[in-house]
């Protein structure tokens, strides 16, 4: 059984105009990520937001707005806060999240299926030893189970045929 | 009467009803668990249209996955003494334990209403467009969830927490 519905962004390639789509899901991303980052050195640090404000000299309900929601903050901004709270800054660097490898352990180990990547070949035989890369199945599952592909199936579709 | 369990209940749903949400980063460790209904799962996939409702879905897929990937977010626990910013909030009345995920970019943004199956397991029932659900509204998008919810888990009890840290980690109360 198909539990989670994968779907996948595409790394950009040659001239093709990378979508909106894309575009604005990275931008989330990254926003929920840099809130992360500030909203844990705020709490590590164990100043008031009182205090937070006065050291950066705004208005209390200003530093409360920006600490309460990831945002399309500027640079600068993000400057002043972090040192502001604590004397740090950012780390720098790149990474390539749809390059680099499909972690298997994605669902809690009470959730009992097989969860299907677009990137699984579309024949393969799992067992409870021997998982392919960017499948699960429950550990004590011990039937084998192929995934088998057709011309019509999409890789929301495919379809498990318990083989032994 | 003998109730199934809720891990139970939703092992059943898998598939069918229910979806398991992992973050869209294939390599990314996953923080908190959601699960999330066909209504949901019809629109949190890519490729989005080039619209202003598909750049509406890509940005509220972010702040699912910001919620799966375990991040900081901050939750508010009073419906009516909340942040208007906070990335997740109780509905009114706390009793019926139903949460609400808001989406807030770019605004009014977008609301998806669900309820906790166990800390850190939020069940995702339904989304409604911020700007559809003023005043009243707002209140009949909490109960479209409920009744969601019961089609879902018609008799296993309703999860209950003492306090927010009973329903989710890492979170910054506002």
């Amino acid at each position: 059984m198909n539990t989670s519905q994968t779907s996948t962004l595409s790394e950009p390639a040659g001239d093709g105009r990378v979508s909106q789509g894309t575009l604005a899901y990275f931008q989330t991303r990254n926003r929920t990520r840099l809130h992360d980052i500030v909203l844990s050195e705020f709490e590590k640090s164990g100043i008031s937001q009182a205090t937070l404000a006065r050291r950066l000299g705004k208005r209390p309900e200003v530093v409360s707005r920006f600490l309460s929601a990831p945002g399309n903050w500027e640079v600068d901004s993000v400057s002043d806060y972090l040192f502001a709270i604590s004397g740090a800054e950012l780390s720098y660097g790149t990474s390539h999240p749809l390059s680099e490898a499909v972690r298997n352990n994605t669902q809690p180990d009470w959730v009992v299926g097989l969860s299907i990547s677009s990137a699984d070949p579309t024949s393969y035989t799992l067992d409870a030893s021997g998982l392919s890369p960017g499948a699960n199945i429950f550990p004590s599952t011990s039937a084998k189970f192929v995934v088998v592909s057709t011309a019509s199936d999409t890789d929301a579709t495919k379809r498990i045929v318990a083989a032994a | 009467m003998t109730y199934m369990s809720m891990r139970a209940e939703i092992n059943v749903l898998l598939g069918k009803e229910l979806f398991h949400l992992k973050p869209l980063m294939p390599s990314q460790r996953v923080g908190r668990t959601m699960f999330i209904s066909k209504e949901i799962n019809a629109v949190v996939h890519p490729e989005w249209a080039p619209t202003s409702k598909g750049i509406r879905f890509a940005r509220m897929r972010g702040t699912l996955d910001a919620f799966t990937e375990g991040r900081r977010i901050t939750v508010a626990d009073d419906p009516y003494n909340k942040h208007p910013k906070a990335t997740m909030a109780r509905t009114d009345p706390v009793r019926d334990q139903v949460f609400d995920l808001r989406c807030l970019d770019p605004a009014p943004g977008i609301r998806v209403f669900g309820r906790f199956a166990e800390m850190d397991t939020f069940v995702a029932v339904t989304w409604e467009y911020r700007e559809n659900i003023n005043g009243r509204d707002f209140d009949a998008a909490v109960v479209r969830c409920i009744n969601g919810w019961h089609k879902l888990f018609p008799t296993t009890p309703l999860f209950s927490g003492r306090n927010l840290n009973e329903y989710v980690s890492n979170f910054y109360p506002v």
